[in-house]
């Protein structure tokens, strides 16, 4: 798919814009529904439910647990590209940017989207959709920058043990901060 | 027909494991922001959402 016309110059730049807004619209519609959750739960709670969380997904996927996550196998029609050049790739890229239009092969969105719905305000809900978004025009332009050979993927397989560390670390140390700072 | 050298410094640039461990060295700095104090300080609740978002949708790769 990264091989279209549609991934080079402008088309591209209304895709990465797309998943911008997409992760954004995803971390407000976790913020309204989290207003809701939060009301009955303490902060200290709220903490306690994300570790648990965290530590079911981890678990599950160092397959020490078993359970569904929540995931749509229907990938984004092509036909969204009907609606023209920046159009169809800002339609492509919104849907993707959500992460409800996409197989997500990782656990981490998931926990991420658990601290937005229990913890974030506003600014923090806008920054993690944000975030999100580009994490993910991060890999396609990475990808399309890399080399013309589909290598990038491949150098994905291979370290996904790493990646999986580095991002999870990542993930961990911002979040980390948050509770050490009170910000959640 | 122009042949198109990709430079071992470019690949390594846009190679995913750098960008992986330029998240975490985000993720860091904002930590030590926050630890030190200072005007930037008061930015650290916006970028660690958005370093931890940003984590999250990188984490996301290959599923394209």
């Amino acid at each position: 798919m990264l091989s279209s016309p549609v991934w080079r110059g402008t088309p591209a730049a209304a895709f990465c814009a797309g998943l911008l807004l997409g992760g954004m619209v995803t971390a407000a519609v976790l913020l309204v529904a989290g207003s809701l959750l939060r009301a009955p739960l303490p902060e200290p709670a709220r903490w306690a439910v994300l570790a648990a969380g965290w530590t079911a997904v981890l678990l599950r996927q160092a397959g020490g647990l078993s359970f569904p996550l929540p995931e749509n196998r229907r990938l984004v029609p092509q036909s969204v590209f009907r609606f023209g050049r920046h159009l169809g790739p800002l339609q492509f890229g919104i849907e993707m940017g959500t992460g409800a239009r996409t197989y997500l092969p990782s656990g981490l969105p998931y926990v991420a989207a658990l601290a937005v719905l229990l913890l974030a305000d506003p600014v923090g809900a806008v920054a993690a959709g944000l975030g999100f978004g580009v994490g993910r025009a991060l890999m396609t332009t990475s990808s399309l920058r890399f080399g013309p050979d589909g290598g990038w993927n491949d150098q994905w397989r291979s370290h996904r043990r790493v990646l999986a560390l580095l991002t999870g670390g990542g993930f961990a140390v911002a979040v980390g901060t948050l509770f050490v700072a009170g910000l959640g | 027909m122009t042949v198109r050298a990709w430079s071992p410094l470019r690949r390594l640039a846009w190679h995913p494991v750098p960008l992986a461990g330029a998240l975490l060295g985000a993720a860091v700095l904002v930590a030590a922001g926050s630890v030190l104090g200072g005007p930037a300080a008061g930015w650290t609740g916006p970028l660690s959402w958005l370093v931890a978002g940003a984590a999250a949708g990188f984490a996301t790769s290959g599923s394209t």
